[in-house]
């Protein structure tokens, strides 16, 4: 019975790490994305020419620092 | 004086506004976008994405195994912050590739700006031979939303612009600045 507890308690450690890493996997792969599309931004830019310009640009910074943060948060929030 | 709608989905003489590869004694007469109702499947979608954690979040924090929470406070945190940075990223990009896909007319040419600013094709006013406005849908009959289509004199350049609001009155805009503009060339030869 002991035995059965245990193994069952590492398939729960096991099932749990996996979905942190898995939200942390998805997590960076995002911050990609930012990044793809804070240069399809400037491309934009590029080809229009409109007032909203900088504010896009602006817009496009926050996004990935922000994804950026949620991502620092959740490593640290595994490793404490 | 009348103030300048940039969110407009037609905008005469944009203030501000050009394009890569805009001649000196160029302008923007019209700049023309889909319906502003192309962005109301994509508002409703961001919204019940946004009101998804107010229920889902207390869900995942009480989650305990053994009297021991699964996700600490820092983790549901950072979920919180990853969950509304992707629906922003969601509405933004949506709301970008809205507003950078554009049919620009000007005194000289017709540009059409598609699949947010990476499709880009041009045409001579000179060239232009028909322009035609569609309205097919029942939805398009109802709100008066449509289709342009620009005919040029090269086979395969035929400007298809999609959901555009009072098609007919445009068709009519873009075939007078075209006659005007084809007027002036045969009178100048």
């Amino acid at each position: 019975m002991q035995t059965h507890n245990l193994s069952f308690e590492n398939i729960v450690g096991f099932g749990l790490t996996g979905v942190r890493i898995f939200v942390i996997v998805m997590m960076v792969i995002y911050v990609i994305y930012t990044v793809i599309l804070f240069r399809r931004i400037k491309i934009m830019n590029q080809n229009l020419k409109t007032p909203y310009e900088r504010s896009f640009i602006k817009l496009s910074k926050l996004h990935i620092f922000t994804s950026v943060a949620a991502t620092a948060i959740a490593i640290l929030a595994i490793t404490l | 004086m009348k103030k300048p709608r940039y969110l407009d989905s037609f905008i005469k003489y944009p203030p501000n506004t050009s394009f890569e590869g805009r001649d000196e004694d160029e302008r923007v007469v019209f700049l023309i976008r889909q319906s502003r109702l192309t962005l109301f499947w994509w508002l409703v979608a961001t919204i019940i994405l946004l009101i998804i954690p107010l229920f889902l979040m207390p869900y995942l924090a009480k989650l305990e195994y053994n009297g021991n929470f699964i996700f600490n406070g820092l983790f549901i945190l950072s979920l919180n912050i990853f969950w509304y940075v992707t629906v922003f990223g969601f509405a933004f990009r949506h709301f970008l590739d809205w507003y950078f896909e554009v049919l620009l007319v000007t005194n000289k040419r017709i540009i059409d700006i598609d699949r947010g600013a990476t499709v880009i094709s041009e045409a001579p006013l000179s060239n232009i031979q028909d322009v035609t406005s569609k309205i097919t849908s029942i939805v398009g009959q109802v709100f008066n939303i449509g289709s342009i289509v620009v005919q040029t004199a090269s086979e395969q350049n035929n400007f298809e612009f999609h959901t555009v609001d009072n098609p007919s009155v445009l068709r009519d805009t873009i075939s007078d600045i075209i006659t005007k503009r084809q007027g002036d060339k045969y009178a100048n030869a």
